[in-house]
């Protein structure tokens, strides 16, 4: 119990605005993830962690949400994850911010630092 | 399930709902919905708004909480937080959502199961489809350059012998 709250301490600190049951849901998902992308029938499949415990997988997350109202699983309980290859904790990616667009009236080029 | 779109060379318009928003040269424009994860179903009542195919985007999605709120009709806090992301020393949060490719013949819900970024300034100007959303939903993206055409689809269920 005690390991519990320290790793619910951990997970908060690491991700303050995630409601704890998808931050431990989502540990499980990552614990177990190893196991599940060694099995190439699941790629890119969706699998529901509720607390320690994997509930379904399936190939398309609606599957998983009926289950969680079949079971009456809340969503702040659960965590859906993507059965691909994990993630750092915090991905550094090139997304919005790296994104800018060049305009051929103005010969520049347009970016978040210019907007 | 498929869809078939134009790009241009020069720069143009589009218009939804009572707005007007430039599209650059050489940008593909797909259209989306953005709506709560938990909705099983697509609702014809979901506004679909504007955004760009980006495959040098590699997340799922990314929307700033403007566009969520105006376009999408959701307020930020309706879409639960997940995990976090780093750009450029940002930390940008993730949210849970259902994001719907319009398709020729019906929306398409994509897998953006990781989350969807929300940006809380004004950039980018338009939503970005990632290359990630379009790669876990295994679809499949030509871009044909000799007719400026765009080709999105699931993949066909068999393929020619050679």
């Amino acid at each position: 119990m005690e390991n519990t709250t320290q790793n619910d301490s951990a997970v908060e600190k690491r991700l303050p605005e995630t409601p704890i049951g998808i931050a431990r849901s989502r540990e499980a998902f990552l614990r177990d993830l190893p196991e599940l992308l060694a099995n190439p029938k699941y790629d890119r499949w969706s699998v529901l962690y509720c607390g320690d415990e994997q509930i379904s997988i399936a190939e398309s997350e609606v599957e998983l949400i009926r289950e969680c109202n079949r079971r009456g699983i809340r969503e702040e309980d659960c965590y859906i994850g993507c059965i691909c290859p994990p993630s750092d904790e915090e991905e550094e990616i090139e997304g919005a911010i790296s994104f800018v667009e060049y305009d051929d009236e103005t010969g520049a080029f347009k970016g978040p630092a210019t907007e | 399930m498929k869809l078939q779109l134009p790009y241009h060379a020069r720069k143009t318009q589009v218009t939804f709902a009572d707005k007007i928003v430039d599209v650059k040269a050489y940008q593909i424009i797909v259209w989306v919905s953005v709506t709560l994860e938990s909705f099983q179903d697509w609702d014809a009542k979901s506004p679909r708004f504007p955004a760009i195919l980006d495959t040098g985007n590699n997340h799922n999605f990314a929307i700033t909480e403007q566009q969520l709120s105006a376009w999408a009709g959701l307020a930020v806090d309706s879409l639960s937080p997940t995990t976090r992301i780093r750009e450029k020393g940002e930390k940008i949060q993730l949210r849970r959502a259902a994001l719907w490719l319009h398709m020729s013949d019906a929306p398409f819900r994509m897998n953006v199961v990781d989350g969807i970024a929300i940006y809380s300034g004004n950039w980018p100007r338009l939503p970005i489809l990632g290359l990630r959303a379009l790669t876990n939903s295994k679809l499949q993206t030509f871009i044909y350059g000799d007719t400026k055409q765009v080709l999105i689809r699931t993949p066909p269920r068999w393929y020619w012998p050679f």
